[in-house]
């Protein structure tokens, strides 16, 4: 018995007989439910994820029982109602748990081009490509989709799919010394659309570099991705090629040496190899040779000590080469001596400025050289020379983002020192804040003590989209002229975006914004698309309004367009003369030159400069420039005695120091040390601007002296007796001492990997832990361990990155000890060309293996309709879980309320017909006298559960109970639980009642 | 009870009322038919329309970016093609077709209009870079009235209207620049009906009206109502319904306008699926009153019927 009971508390036994009738509900519901579901799959208008979830549906019967055994008091259409609400309740709660998911059904076809940029397409064929594409997607039906990745080394997206084409140019750059199809593969399919069927047109010569796009087709195969590929062919027959340039690793000055050039050829054939040493051709000579390869040996003589770079070049008669890009090898030789100091000066400056300094540097027994900025090495192995880097007053605008990086790299890896000096063209008014120099100086050109700095405020219109790569070239001189401003100058973007903002489409890309906050509008100016606009006028007063509200002391805009828009009216450009806002102008591409009078007279007319520039490369040193503007008030014009921070070897010997003129602010990084300083003024006390900072960046040591050593600010320096060891004495402090050690370092590229080999020529021989540093083209780092191949020999290799100069730094530890520092030893290769220029002919049977295995086809230059294959309407579902769960939430209640509400619907018909005022009256009062006859009841014994009422609106009178029960003494004191127990234990007394 | 019902039901008739009202304003167009059109590429390049211009027929001559002349039959083959004279400087942006074959450019960035003949060879050119009768400065807008008249407008700071005989003899000139009355900011599109002419005011965001000798009748919008307010109205056109068609680049949409003034209805915003458009640029009506609209941004010709 007891083990039935929980059963029989599941399943009570039915109080009434179960009549077809009473089944009907249920058979009713489940039929409907079930043809409901089948239905909503069968059509495809929904897919169930969860299917086990159904077997909920069992529930149902069991429902159904409860219903029917123990009653729900209502009557019969009542009960009915509430039966099939519970059911609807337990069935949506069913659908919901199978996680239902709509269907979406298209016919529309994606297709993603992609195209090989790399560098073995060449120009020509590059074209011809993008026409047959042009061609190709103007065929598209409407609602199909089209889109274009690119890719080389690496793969960008240039257009996503979508039903139109809006190309312009190719904007995405991407590296082009190196082709990886899977990577390009993989880019395009993920660009495909779920909803509709996807193919990928491949347009490639096949030579893959890197990667492996075989392992991939198999994941697109699956994903039911068909690559369609169109081969592009091509063999060459003649081809010349030079492999390597090898020089002497270990030279000495005066003395003969040979140089050799490895050339490889597919055929017999001649031509005339150069040999060229720092620019300078010292070998020329008509070569004939045979087909494979060939060695030729040119003499070198080194007469002086110094970083010689040596470039060998083949020149082919015509229609004996293919590639010619292929016909050079570089290679360098250092040959150590004295070192020397590099001053570096701007083209435009006056050479009395630093005629002092140089001659206190020679006085120093230094060797001298001073260089214009436009003469600046572009690459750190070429700055080995020089112990010492003085930068006098030469602007960061006059030097190229490459040069100020090799110096920060010379001074990292090399030691180098490096020395800026104060001047307008200096530091923060230079505008090399957040640069590469930036970065290696002891102070940066953000002044943050100096809180009552007047700010400027800088407000740049971007109509850029009207040139080649223009809005990519906009992002960049954008970033370009905000990297500029201080951290409380303020800058916002204004463009053209066609379809948003209240202003015509022009809006703020970002509103006047403290520079500051750099890293947080880098990536709102990569997301802005300038488009065209049609006027000056709105961007322009839009600029002003902004302007206008900022507390800026100086303010500016800078415009550049192509000149076409319509002009701001007279108005408005005396709002911007009134306001002292300055408007420079810079045309770009004005239309053949002729469109250029509406922005020159907009420039003349407020106060700013008017740029024409011929090529978008001059943009960013033109942005700087402007930037710079507002950057005049970071020079300090005022007499000062420098106050001594912190001893120094720089001061032995000087106890008193002349009176400075002025000097620019900066702040000090807090590694750096301080050693001169300018006094605190009585208003700042605690403001602290450095004179001379110093501090190690990497293996070099630099110097901010933010004064100049010259007549403008140290006049009377010059005729102090201490200038000339005051300035021996700091270029000691910060300049390269070279340490003679025993490690030769010979690096080279083979294929496509580089080799750093490290021979120990110690005295006694010790096992050296040697891990190599390699600086490759792109800025990217990687250590290579060195394992030992031989005595004293220890090697690495490592993967090229591509074209370009790798430096490489091998330290070595493991003698003298665990405090010794480590020996180094500096050294690096140039890969001259591009791996793709290695290939010689086209590779068609991978691209066949491609189509094939994704079961895509290969197409030819003749196939323009490549958007009517045979067609598979593909489904693609989203989540409609959360309609389930609202259709649920109002069920729900509703299950409660057919249960627990009783509607008068003659109520109801009352509030909606006349005089029924009496009705209502009758209504309520039949209401009370129910009310009055259950309160009756309830004072009365129960022995059984009251029938159902037949109606609700008219109860039936209470029946008296039909066996009088004994009265429990005390029963009106006892609580209703009380009685409930009492009752409960009475049935288990007798089970058989 | 019953009070409290019939407020609420009174409040929901004024909001019903209110809505339907205000969906009256901008109540939107519905495109029955919607084509598109594709330019032929040019080499590595896909151009895109600018101007366009219904011509005799049922053809479709349109300007693109690549300084082609194009004309379509009404079934959207291109029949004929020739390029401008010269499109280093800049590329055209103004077309009519006159009766008897002849196509008419505004050589934009020239600064004159040039005549070709049907087939496309060049015919003649007027004017050069000026502010005089007869010169232009950017002259974008083109359209002729009943009598082959031909309409000009200009920007560049000397924004105006100029009139020409179909031959080109300099008739009349009117208008300004500036944001005033009778003035404009980059006129750039115009359509003559009735004596009158419309003019897309893009930059003061307005249509101004004149009358074909230049006289200036008012801004576009219905008695007592303030003018109404477009997004960079490009371009304008006069359907054989006696309605306005307006072309709006900054909002991407058409906009239909009676004659009187009163707005009948909008289609479109931005964007590049159907019944959107991104920086449409030109506008023409042919005489079945299909719609041409030069979807810029979207590279294509949009063929709709309303």
């Amino acid at each position: 018995m007891k083990l039935l009971h929980p059963l029989r508390t599941l399943f009570p036994p039915a109080r009434r007989a179960l009549t077809l009738p009473a089944l009907l509900p249920l058979l009713l519901f489940l039929l409907f439910f079930v043809v409901f579901c089948v239905g909503l799959e069968w059509r495809g208008v929904l897919r169930f994820s969860y299917r086990p979830a159904f077997a909920l549906i069992a529930v149902l019967p069991w429902v159904w029982w409860m219903h029917q055994a123990i009653g729900s008091g209502l009557s019969r259409g009542h009960a009915v109602a509430a039966l099939c609400v519970r059911f609807a309740l337990i069935g949506g709660f069913i659908l919901l748990l199978a996680e239902p998911r709509a269907v979406r059904r298209s016919d529309a076809l994606s297709v993603v081009y992609a195209l090989d940029m790399s560098d073995s397409m060449g120009e020509k064929i590059r074209d011809q490509s993008l026409s047959w594409i042009m061609q190709t997607v103007t065929t598209k039906p409407p609602k199909d989709e089209a889109g274009l990745v690119v890719f080389g080394r690496d793969a960008a997206v240039e257009l996503p799919p979508r039903a139109s084409f809006p190309f312009e140019a190719i904007n995405s750059r991407v590296a082009k010394d190196g082709t990886d199809l899977g990577k390009a593969l993989s880019l395009a399919a993920a660009m495909l659309p779920e909803g509709n069927e996807g193919r990928v047109v491949l347009i490639t010569d096949g030579n893959e570099t890197e990667g492996n796009v075989l392992a991939q087709l198999d994941e697109l195969k699956s994903r039911g991705v068909a690559v369609d590929v169109l081969p592009i062919g091509f063999a060459y027959e003649k081809e010349v090629w030079i492999e390597r340039l090898d020089l002497p690793r270990v030279v000495k000055m005066g003395e003969t040496y040979e140089a050799t050039v490895l050339l490889s050829s597919l055929a017999k054939s001649h031509g005339t190899l150069r040999l060229q040493e720092n620019g300078k051709t010292i070998f020329e000579k008509e070569i004939e040779f045979d087909a494979g390869k060939s060695r030729f040996t040119l003499p070198l003589y080194l007469r002086e000590p110094g970083y010689y770079e040596y470039a060998a070049t083949i020149e082919m008669p015509p229609g004996e080469d293919g590639w010619k890009e292929n016909n050079l090898a570089i290679g360098d030789i250092y040959l150590r001596g004295e070192g020397k100091v590099l001053l570096v000066t701007d083209a435009r400056g006056d050479a009395r400025d630093w005629e002092p300094l140089v001659e206190a540097l020679k006085a120093a027994e230094r060797i001298v050289q001073v260089r214009t900025a436009f003469e600046f090495p572009r690459d750190s192995a070429s700055l080995r020379p020089y112990d010492l880097v003085v930068f006098a007053n030469a602007p960061a605008d006059a030097f190229d983002v490459v040069q100020l990086q090799a110096l920060r790299d010379a001074v990292y890896n090399h030691g180098t020192g490096f020395l800026m000096l104060g001047g307008p063209q200096s530091f923060g008014p230079g505008g090399y804040h957040r640069s590469a120099v930036e970065e290696a100086l002891p102070v940066t050109m953000d002044v943050q003590q100096k809180k009552v700095l007047p700010k400027g405020a800088l407000a740049i219109v971007l109509h850029t989209c009207e040139f080649a790569e223009g809005n990519t070239w906009a992002k960049r001189i954008a970033k370009e002229a905000i990297r500029v401003l201080g951290a409380q100058d303020e800058v916002g973007l204004i463009a053209f975006d066609w379809g948003k903002g209240n202003n015509n489409g022009y809006n703020w890309i970002f509103p006047l914004t403290p520079a500051g906050q750099y890293e947080k509008l880098v990536p709102l100016i990569n997301a802005a698309e300038p488009g065209d606009m049609p006027d000056f006028q709105t961007p322009m007063q839009l600029g002003l309004t902004g302007l206008q509200k900022s507390d800026a002391a100086m303010k500016h805009m800078i415009v550049i367009s192509d000149g076409d828009p319509s002009p701001p009216t007279p108005a408005l450009l005396q709002q911007f003369i009134a306001a002292k806002v300055s408007v420079s102008m810079v045309a770009i591409n004005p239309h053949g030159g002729q469109d250029i009078s509406i922005m020159q007279s907009v420039a003349q007319q407020t106060g700013g400069r008017y740029y024409f520039p011929q090529d978008p490369s001059q943009l960013p040193s033109i942005f700087i420039k402007e930037a710079k503007t507002l950057k005049r008030s970071m020079l300090q014009n005022k007499v000062f005695t420098p106050e001594v921070e912190f001893p120094s070897p720089v001061l032995k010997g000087i106890e008193q120091l002349p009176a400075l003129r002025g000097y620019v602010l900066t702040t000090v990084k807090p590694r750096a040390s301080t050693i001169l300083r300018v006094p605190p003024s009585k208003d700042e006390p605690g403001q602290l601007d450095p004179v001379l900072a110093t501090w190690r960046f990497g293996l070099g040591t630099t110097a901010a002296w933010t004064s100049d050593l010259g007549p403008a600010w140290a006049q009377d320096w010059l005729g102090w007796e201490k200038y000339r060891a005051f300035v021996k004495q700091l270029t000691q402090e910060i300049s390269r001492v070279e340490q003679a050690n025993d490690l030769r370092l010979i690096t080279f590229a083979t294929g496509g990997s580089g080799t750093v080999t490290v021979e120990d020529f110690a005295k006694d021989e010790a096992f050296l832990e040697i891990t190599a540093r390699v600086a490759g083209p792109r800025g990217e780092t990687l250590d290579v361990p060195l394992r030992q191949i031989g005595p004293r020999r220890y090697q690495g290799q490592f993967p090229l990155s591509g074209k370009g100069r790798y430096q490489v730094i091998a330290a070595a530890a493991g003698r003298g000890g665990d405090n010794q520092i480590p020996e180094q030893a500096i050294g690096g290769f140039a890969v001259p060309y591009s791996p793709e220029y290695l290939n010689f002919r086209s590779n068609p049977i991978l691209l066949k293996q491609i189509a094939e295995r994704t079961g895509g086809r290969l197409l030819s230059a003749t196939t323009t309709d490549i958007y009517h294959p045979p067609r598979q309407p593909r489904e693609s579902t989203r989540p409609v879980f959360d309609w389930f769960l609202i259709v649920l939430a109002c069920l729900l209640p509703l299950d409660v309320a057919v249960r627990r509400v009783q509607l008068d619907w003659s109520l109801i018909r009352g509030w909606f017909s006349r005089g029924t005022k009496k009705e209502s009256t009758e209504t309520m009062g039949a209401l009370l006298q129910c009310k009055q006859q259950v309160k009756n009841a309830l004072t009365l014994p129960r022995t059984e559960r009251p029938p159902p009422p037949s109606s609700a609106a008219t109860p039936p009178p209470l029946k008296p109970p039909s066996k009088p029960t004994k009265p429990e003494p005390d029963d009106a004191a006892q609580s209703t639980t009380e009685r409930l127990l009492a009752r409960k234990r009475k049935r288990k007394d007798d089970p058989q009642r | 009870m019953r009070r409290v019902i019939a407020s609420l039901t009174a409040i929901f008739t004024i909001a019903a009322c209110v809505a339907c009202r205000r969906d009256a304003e901008t109540a939107a167009l519905i495109a029955r038919e919607w084509q598109v059109w594709q330019l032929p590429p040019e080499g590595a390049t896909l151009p895109t329309a600018r101007s366009l211009a219904t011509g005799n027929d049922g053809e479709i001559a349109a300007l693109d970016t690549a300084g082609r002349v194009l004309i379509f039959n009404a079934d959207g083959i291109v029949k004929r093609q020739w390029h401008m004279l010269d499109v280093s400087v800049g590329k055209p942006e103004g077309i009519v077709v006159l009766k008897d074959g002849r196509v008419v450019v505004c050589d934009t960035h020239y600064h004159r209009v040039v005549w070709f003949d049907a087939q496309g060879q060049w015919l003649k050119n007027i004017g050069q870079n000026g502010a005089r009768d007869g010169e232009f400065i950017y002259p974008v807008g083109i359209c002729k009235d009943a009598n082959e008249n031909l309409y000009v407008c200009e920007y560049g700071g000397n924004d105006r209207i100029q009139k020409f005989t179909r031959e080109g003899q300099w008739l009349a000139s009117f208008g300004s620049f500036g944001t005033g009355p009778e003035q404009f900011q980059r006129p750039s599109g115009l359509a003559w009906h009735d004596g009158k002419i419309f003019v897309t005011d893009a930059v003061n965001n307005r249509v101004l009206i004149y009358s074909d000798a230049g006289k200036y009748v008012g801004l576009l919008g219905a008695s007592g109502q303030p003018p109404i307010a477009f997004n960079l109205p490009y371009d304008i056109a006069v359907g054989s319904d006696n309605t306005l068609y307006v072309i709006e680049y900054g909002a991407g949409r058409l906009s239909r306008v009676s004659l009187d003034g009163r707005l009948l209805g909008r289609l479109g915003h931005a964007g590049s699926g159907e019944g959107e458009f991104a920086t449409p640029w030109g506008l023409t009506i042919d005489s079945r009153m299909r719609l041409f609209v030069a979807d810029t941004k979207n590279r294509r010709i949009v063929a709709l019927k309303l």
